[in-house]
């Protein structure tokens, strides 16, 4: 550090940068703005890469290992692995709403906030142009786009592996109806769709607690035992409306639409719960976001 | 505001306090910073001088009292009071798994340059040039050296093309040739008509860099006005003398104070600290040697500016002015009055200074 | 203007213009007075709401799982799923044909025939068995059940079908979702 700050400009004092007016940086557009600095600091590391890359990868993997294999029997859809591709999907998101899909939605919003904290980076992003808020809806969204992109690239991996590597005949409902190919498909389609809504509710979490702890390691491993934690109380018998209250009970929602006749009221419940945890923590990730002091770094 | 004038100042407390739980890191501070001026924001490590700047930034909010910035509020103005303004607070923090130019342009995009009708590339090229990290600039910023980050900071600072300039601690963690650079770069920017804030504990580097100086303690201001309005406050120079025989020496010195009325002897660890003007300095030397008392080392102490800075900030200290020394024939205690600690390390802290 | 003095000099040009961070303050200061000395207090505040609604909740509600939606489900799917089993051998049959009929009681006859546990048992009569089966249910909280049958009366895991393949037997043990929502 001895190479001279000043050496080459020294000499013309009013070169480059100095030599212009001060120009007033713009007040509009700074949730754009926040949306792509977020989008350029995601893409130059490695984790949502790696996310996305395994949510495509695993499910094949999986699929093919299920094929040599006893079916399991220990979980739902497991005993027809063999017999339709269908029920290997299935079988996939009701393994994957246990911890897989509370860690696809806090890999990247559990450290979005701590991240910053972590780098001390606070100071940099917040004394620039743009406000906590912009920031914060910035973190919010991609985070959410983050954990939908990890869903959908699962669900077609999953989906096309078992259509692909064990076929597409018909469906056993779980009211013991026969569901032919092509409605299995859709409701396979609609059940991992479902599976958004308590998605972006753990996502949410995970922005909670990345904002609060501040610490990047809870911000990602804390969702994933909330997500286990609310699974086992939903699991306990007799906690009849606080299991309709847990975001996670809305990852098996999808159950009513394999029945005859056919239940949405798990499905609508659902969607609301997970709106409620989503807005409720959403706003309270806010609230203590942009009132907080900015100490560390 | 009572009678505004048409241009607004570039910083204006009024009454600003922050407290951390029960102690209070900036107190009812006041402060002007016209535009224009170079700006010192002085004061000893926990003076409260990053909390103020943090509130500037709005990194954290008062819980009392009013910022402005050009006439902005954040209340008011939200996060367009930043608009003018750009710098670091402490030591600049990067991403560091972004390079350096990718950091800028990150900083770019936030501060929408490419909107406001500029080439973001050019820009970038030309602020890492300014602080010439132009040829590792597509390193990661992990690889950086503390100075290179230091540099990239300034970098970032001048991409918004501030009308204020803010540094913390700019000269903090570099090594003697970063500090003379870094400094060059603050008197050149200030020179194109950029006004700068900038918080030291050094007195040296405000005395270097700045035109007006505010001295915080404890969260308070303790001085504020011109740099010429400080020296007028400072005591005379102080010198350390050794001796072949210093109880000899003061035995002289104290027989001598009739001639030597302008100065007054004090001894410190293992030497004696003479202050007074320099004609009278010589003059000891001399009756010194006339005596037969050889004088073996002769460094400059405490310098005046820091005595002042000492003395406003240490609070066992009284305020020194000419009036309040001590008389030449009652200060052969065997403890200094003034300045004990920066006395208590001449070889340290004295000898690199250059005598004023 | 010099200030000299080292304590509580400042300038008396307090006040400026109203704006400023003076709101923001207030309620800062109002959010502290409320949350008392302790800063964990309000935290524990909300921890106890937040336990006290959970307890609420965990109490409140109808039962999701009852006798009569247990033996509903159960004969619903048996009947489906026999008659698939049997086509799948060569009887062709279709549901309606199975006319089963299952009485279901949860852990003997001291224990309410309510709730989820794995101690349900269902015997049920169907065209051709006479003799009741008995079936055990491990029912979830969810209203999803695993039902096991009678290996003696439905076969063993895999069934043998018209083409000579082994495949899963659909009524060797076989997943059935109730709605939880649905009254009786
Ligand atoms: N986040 C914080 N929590 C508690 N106390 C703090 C915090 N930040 C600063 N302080 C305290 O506020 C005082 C002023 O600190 P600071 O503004 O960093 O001083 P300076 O920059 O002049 O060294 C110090 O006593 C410091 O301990
Ligand atoms: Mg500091």
């Amino acid at each position: 550090m001895s190479a001279p700050l000043t050496s080459g400009a020294a000499q013309a004092p009013a070169t480059g940068v100095l030599a212009r007016a001060p120009r007033a940086v713009p007040t509009r557009g700074g949730f754009p703005a926040a949306l792509r600095a977020e989008a350029t600091k995601l893409t130059a590391q490695l984790r949502a890469k790696l996310l996305l890359a395994a949510c495509l990868v695993v499910p094949p993997v999986v699929v093919a290992g299920l094929a040599g294999q006893r079916p399991p029997s220990d979980t739902i859809y497991g005993r027809w692995v063999h017999e339709s591709g269908y029920a290997d999907s299935l079988l996939l998101l009701g393994f994957a709403a246990q911890w897989v899909l509370p860690l696809v939605a806090s890999l990247v919003a559990g450290d979005t906030f701590a991240g910053e904290e972590a780098h001390g980076t606070w100071k940099t992003l917040l004394t620039r142009s743009v406000s906590r808020s912009h920031v914060f809806w910035a973190k919010c969204v991609l985070s959410a786009v983050v954990s939908l992109l990890a869903l959908l690239l699962m669900a077609v991996s999953a989906t096309v592996a078992g259509m692909l590597l064990v076929g597409t005949q018909p469906l056993v409902g779980l009211s013991g109806q026969t569901v032919g190919s092509t409605a299995a498909l859709e409701l396979v389609a609609a059940s991992w769709a479902l599976a958004a809504a308590p998605l972006l509710a753990m996502t949410a979490i995970a922005l909670l607690l990345s904002a609060r702890v501040r610490n990047p390691a809870v911000g990602v491993v804390g969702p994933v035992v909330i997500g286990l934690l609310m699974t086992l109380l939903g699991a306990v018998g007799g906690t009849h409306l606080l299991r309709r209250a847990l975001p996670t009970t809305a990852f098996e929602s999808w159950h009513g639409l394999f029945a005859a006749p056919a239940f949405t009221g798990p499905v609508w419940q659902g969607l609301l719960t997970c709106a409620v945890w989503t807005v409720v923590c959403l706003l309270l990730a806010r609230v203590h976001l942009v009132r907080r002091d900015i100490t560390g770094g | 505001m009572t009678d505004a004038p048409a241009a607004p100042p570039a910083v204006r407390a009024r009454g600003l306090t922050k407290r951390f739980g029960q102690r209070a890191a900036v107190d009812d501070l006041d402060l002007d910073v016209a535009e224009g001026t170079v700006y010192g924001l002085l004061g000893p490590n926990g003076a409260g001088k990053t909390t103020f700047m943090r509130m500037l930034f709005g990194l954290v909010g008062a819980d009392a009292g009013t910022l402005e910035v050009f006439g902005r509020t954040w209340a008011h103005d939200g996060v367009a009071t930043l608009a003018p303004v750009a710098g670091f607070i402490e030591s600049p923090r990067f991403y560091p798994y972004l390079t350096g130019r990718a950091n800028l342009r990150l900083l770019a995009t936030l501060d929408r340059v490419d909107r406001r009708g500029d080439d973001a590339d050019a820009r970038i090229g030309g602020v890492l040039d300014t602080v010439d990290l132009l040829d590792r600039a597509d390193e990661k910023v992990s690889g950086y050296s503390y100075g290179m980050r230091q540099r990239l900071g300034v970098a970032a600072a001048l991409l918004r093309e501030p009308r204020l300039l803010v540094l913390d601690e700019p000269a903090n963690g570099l090594d003697p040739a970063g500090i003379r650079d870094m400094r060059a770069l603050v008197t050149r920017l200030a020179r194109s008509g950029l006004t700068v804030l900038l918080s030291s504990h050094d007195m040296d580097e405000v005395e270097q860099i700045c035109d007006h100086v505010t001295i915080m303690s404890k969260g308070r201001v303790a001085f504020t006005g011109s740099l010429h309005r400080l020296r007028a406050l400072a005591p005379a120079p102080t010198h350390l003398i050794t001796t072949s025989d210093d109880l000899a020496a003061l035995r002289v010195l104290s027989k001598a104070a009739s001639r030597l009325d302008d100065v007054s002897v004090t001894t410190t660890h293992g030497a004696l600290a003479l202050r007074g003007p320099q004609a009278a300095i010589d003059r000891c030397v001399i009756t010194l040697a006339d005596a037969g008392v050889a004088v073996r080392t002769l460094v400059p102490g405490t310098s005046p500016l820091e005595a002042v800075f000492f003395s406003l900030t240490e609070p066992e200290d009284v305020v020194p002015t000419h009036s309040h020394q001590p008389e030449p024939g009652a200060a052969m205690s065997t403890r200094t009055s003034t300045a004990p600690k920066a006395a208590g390390a001449p070889a340290a802290a004295a000898t690199s200074r250059s005598p004023r | 203007m010099t200030m000299i003095t080292k304590t509580a000099s400042r300038s008396t040009a307090a006040g400026g213009p109203g704006t400023g961070w003076v709101k923001r303050a207030d309620k800062a200061t109002r959010r502290r007075r409320w949350q008392g000395l302790r800063p964990s207090a309000g935290a524990a505040v909300t921890g106890v709401i937040v336990l006290a609604g959970a307890a609420v909740l965990s109490v409140s509600g109808g039962q999701d799982v009852t006798q009569v939606k247990v033996q509903d489900s159960l004969q619903t799917s048996f009947a489906n799923l026999w008659a698939l089993q049997q086509t799948e051998t060569g009887h062709p049959m279709r549901p309606t044909q199975v006319h089963p009929a299952a009485t279901c009681d949860k852990g003997g006859p001291d224990v309410p025939d309510v709730g989820p546990g794995g101690d349900w048992i269902c015997q049920m009569t169907w065209t051709g068995q006479t003799e009741p089966g008995k079936f055990e249910l491990n029912v979830h909280a969810n209203s999803c059940y695993t039902a096991s049958g009678p290996g003696s009366k439905v076969g063993s895991f895999t069934v043998t079908d018209t083409d000579g393949r082994e495949v899963t037997n659909p009524v060797y043990a076989f997943d059935v979702c109730m709605d939880a929502d649905a009254s009786a």
